[in-house]
């Protein structure tokens, strides 16, 4: 296996670095401080044509690779979770969906313009009463002559006061658990649609997290994306790529914070030397790092696994549970370099270390991801 | 709260290391080579008045508390764990049956002699069919008449070569699990007991541990630990505590030997023209072991006193086990580490700890038993 990524993956990386550097670094803190979403930049993603990046170029996009993909979330997760967080659901869940199984109209009317980031698209999945537990969601479809009558309350849903479209998990079939979920194409303005209170969050302040209720909301049955009571299968399709994709947003941040350690380490004197003469201090960032390159391999290599067409769900699960673990650590490890200023909100670490909490969550908390490995090895019960 | 030992204990705790520097400590590597503990110094031990520190003076005990239990427990462990455990054995498990649950004449038969070491008794519980899950056991106890026979095969059994009599686990329930449990004293002469091959063990060489054969072994029915059926899983939980606390006193003697040494070494090593303890990364490994072996002994010598209030210890007993075992083998692989090369030097004591230390893992339950019960206390709060 080539341990090296291609030119044209490096250029990618490179120009995005460049991006980030210019442009979403000095605008980090205030993103966060503001907790505004930060559209002057999303757009500006879109023209570098980042939210197309993994669709063909007949809908505007790229066509790009996983593993730039990869590369794309990992820079950007570098200089601002929030905006890295958007690009992404935006680039996969909240559009992959239409793109997958849409009509060619859905495409045409929602794909293009989201590519361009003239709309927006977000994925409604997880309830008050389901996360881990997707199986327990209570969101019903109903089929009602050539239309679905959708009921339920959804939760935590990324930018949804923004979006103009849902791809919505509901339940066509209620007593068949996960087995019995749905995609479903709910637009904004669709009658029985709303978006709900906003959650107050510690972290990626610079997205929203929001409730969106649907009662009796009536779409055609054309929306419903893929053939009905293949929902759930379709939705394991995708979460392989999801868990890569928090695996990449996770190496940027842990790359963040360990720069930040390094320039930090290097810059503070106490007791007549820089911090980094210590051992204590020098000995952590080696071990930031090292667990930082054991994270980076095992994204890349689950990343380029699906480029050349082999799902493996096991190791996407192994990358996106150490990448996410090793963010954390690194966020704890940079934010004890700092020492106090690592509690200080003008620097950034502290936002590292409550952005980094947020890896943990999305594609399925750590205790599911080891649960999911377990039974993909065969040792689960 | 006085968190001190009394001037009694400590002056039990000098006496015990003396001893231990005086008698054990010269005879280890003969003993890790020859794989076995010389009757001489069995002896010598019985003439302290160990194995009757726990028993009343009435049956030539020393009316002794758990505190100085675990006092003996940790010194002698710290010195060699072979030892310990050989000691442990005659002092709790092996005898504490007869005890708590046996006719006078059984105590004036068995505990009497044992405590002036004339005679050694084990506990057997272990079989292939089952350590952790002691209900799955198939070694079996049926009436007949005035006797019981007794019929089947253990495992791991600590000194069974060298032993008197036994306490042996067997079902008079087979359909039962372990509520058909009960517990049964055996001489090691009767008809039918057999003790078969010494398992080659890595870890507390010198206390050899055996499979142990019973094949239609009969007892008189008096041999019934508490007096009915049913009682034995009750009558074992009763020492449960006892176990866990004491094997907890010998991973901190371990834990705190290998710490010691490391200390020293550290002060005499040189590398780059200085001592390596002058190195802050070796430092700082000796402050780790330090916090933590404070810890697991405010913890160990809290559930030891809670007993010996009469407190329950449930909780305290099974968290100080969780703990101590955690850290000793976090310790040794330090102290590992701080010895380079000669960590792995059978000339030195360090690989012995490192060995030694794994015990921890099983003796007294393995962790995940542990963690199992501590989360039942907890439930049950």
């Amino acid at each position: 296996m080539g341990f090296l990524i291609s030119e044209e993956q490096e250029l990618l990386r490179g120009s995005v670095a460049d991006f980030v550097d210019k442009e979403v670094v000095p605008s980090a803190a205030l993103i966060d401080e503001e907790a505004r979403f930060p559209a002057d930049l999303f757009v500006k993603a879109a023209e570098l044509g980042y939210l197309g990046i993994r669709y063909p170029q007949e809908y505007g996009g790229s066509g790009g690779d996983h593993v730039m993909f990869a590369l794309l979330c990992e820079e950007l997760a570098r200089g601002s979770m929030s905006l890295a967080a958007s690009v992404s659901m935006q680039a996969l869940m909240g559009t992959d969906f239409i793109y997958r199984f849409g009509m060619e109209e859905q495409r045409q009317r929602l794909l293009v313009p989201a590519i361009r980031g003239e709309k927006m698209g977000v994925i409604a999945m997880t309830e008050p009463d389901a996360g881990s537990d997707l199986g327990a969601m209570r969101t019903t479809a109903r089929r009602d002559g050539d239309d679905y009558l959708l009921n339920g309350r959804k939760s935590w849903i990324t930018n949804a006061a923004l979006a103009d479209f849902f791809t919505v998990a509901a339940k066509t079939a209620p007593e068949a658990g996960f087995k019995g979920v749905d995609m479903f194409l709910v637009e904004r303005g669709t009658p029985g649609v709303s978006v709900g209170r906003e959650i107050a969050k510690m972290g990626v302040l610079g997205l929203s997290a929001s409730e969106v209720i649907l009662e009796e909301c009536r779409v055609p049955a054309g929306n419903l994306l893929g053939e009905e009571g293949t929902g759930a299968r379709n939705l394991q399709g995708v979460l392989a790529e999801i868990r890569i994709m928090m695996g990449a947003l996770s190496l940027g941040l842990g790359q963040a914070a360990l720069d930040a350690g390094i320039r930090y380490a290097r810059e503070r004197v106490q007791f007549g030397r820089p911090i980094a003469r210590f051992q204590a201090v020098s000995h952590r960032l080696a071990d930031m790092a090292t667990r930082l390159e054991a994270a980076r391999l095992m994204v890349y290599r689950a990343a380029s696994l699906l480029d050349h067409g082999e799902r493996d769900m096991r190791l996407a699960s192994m990358a996106k549970l150490f990448a996410s673990e090793m963010a954390n650590e690194l966020a704890d490890g940079a934010s004890r370099i700092f020492a106090s200023y690592g509690f200080a909100t003008e620097y950034p670490v502290q936002r590292y270390f409550r952005d980094a909490r947020f890896l943990l969550l999305g594609g399925g908390t750590s205790e599911i991801l080891r649960g999911i490995i377990a039974h993909e090895m065969g040792v689960a019960r | 709260m006085d968190f001190n030992f009394t001037p009694e204990h400590d002056l039990f705790r000098q006496s015990v290391r003396e001893f231990a520097d005086r008698y054990v400590r010269p005879h280890i590597k003969e003993m890790e080579e020859k794989k076995d503990i010389p009757h001489q110094l069995l002896d010598r031990i019985a003439e302290q008045g160990f194995y009757g520190l726990r028993f009343a003076e009435e049956w030539g005990g020393q009316g002794g508390d758990n505190v100085m239990f675990a006092i003996l427990n940790e010194e002698l462990a710290r010195c060699y764990m072979s030892v310990a455990a050989r000691v442990m054995m005659q002092c709790l498990m092996g005898t504490e049956f007869i005890n708590l649950y046996g006719t006078e004449q059984q105590k004036r038969d068995y505990l009497v002699p044992a405590i002036k070491g004339e005679k050694y008794g084990t506990m057997c519980m272990t079989e292939p069919a089952g350590g952790t899950d002691l209900g799955a056991m198939q070694t079996t106890a049926v009436r007949d008449g005035d006797e019981y026979v007794i019929n089947g095969q253990k495992s791991w059994i600590t000194g069974a070569n060298a032993v008197d009599f036994y306490t042996v686990a067997a079902k008079t329930d087979p359909e039962a699990g372990f509520r058909g449990v009960d517990l049964f004293l055996v001489d090691r002469d009767r008809p039918g007991v057999k003790v078969g091959d010494r398992i080659e063990k890595l870890i507390a060489t010198a206390s050899g541990c055996y499979d142990l054969f019973f094949d239609n072994v009969r007892i008189p029915a008096d041999r019934l630990f508490g007096g009915e059926e049913g009682k034995g899983f009750a009558l074992l939980r009763s020492i449960l505590n006892d176990i866990r606390v004491h094997t907890a006193a010998l991973g901190l003697g371990i834990a705190r030997a290998a710490y010691e040494e490391s200390v020293e070494y550290a002060k005499q090593r040189e590398a780059y023209g200085r001592p390596i303890i002058k190195w802050q990364a070796i430092q700082h490994k000796l402050a780790k072991m330090r916090v933590e072996i404070d810890a697991a002994r405010l913890m160990i010598y809290y559930a030891a006193w809670r007993m010996d209030q009469g407190l329950p210890v449930n909780v305290d007993a099974a968290t100080c086990k969780y703990f101590i075992t955690e850290a000793v083998l976090r310790i040794v692989d330090d102290a590992t580490r701080i010895f380079g090369a000669y960590g792995a030097s059978m000339e030195m004591n360090i690989q012995r700890y490192m060995r030694d230390a794994r015990w921890l893992l099983y003796g007294a339950g393995t962790q995940t038993m542990i963690l199992n019960i501590i989360a039942a206390e907890i439930r049950n709060e």
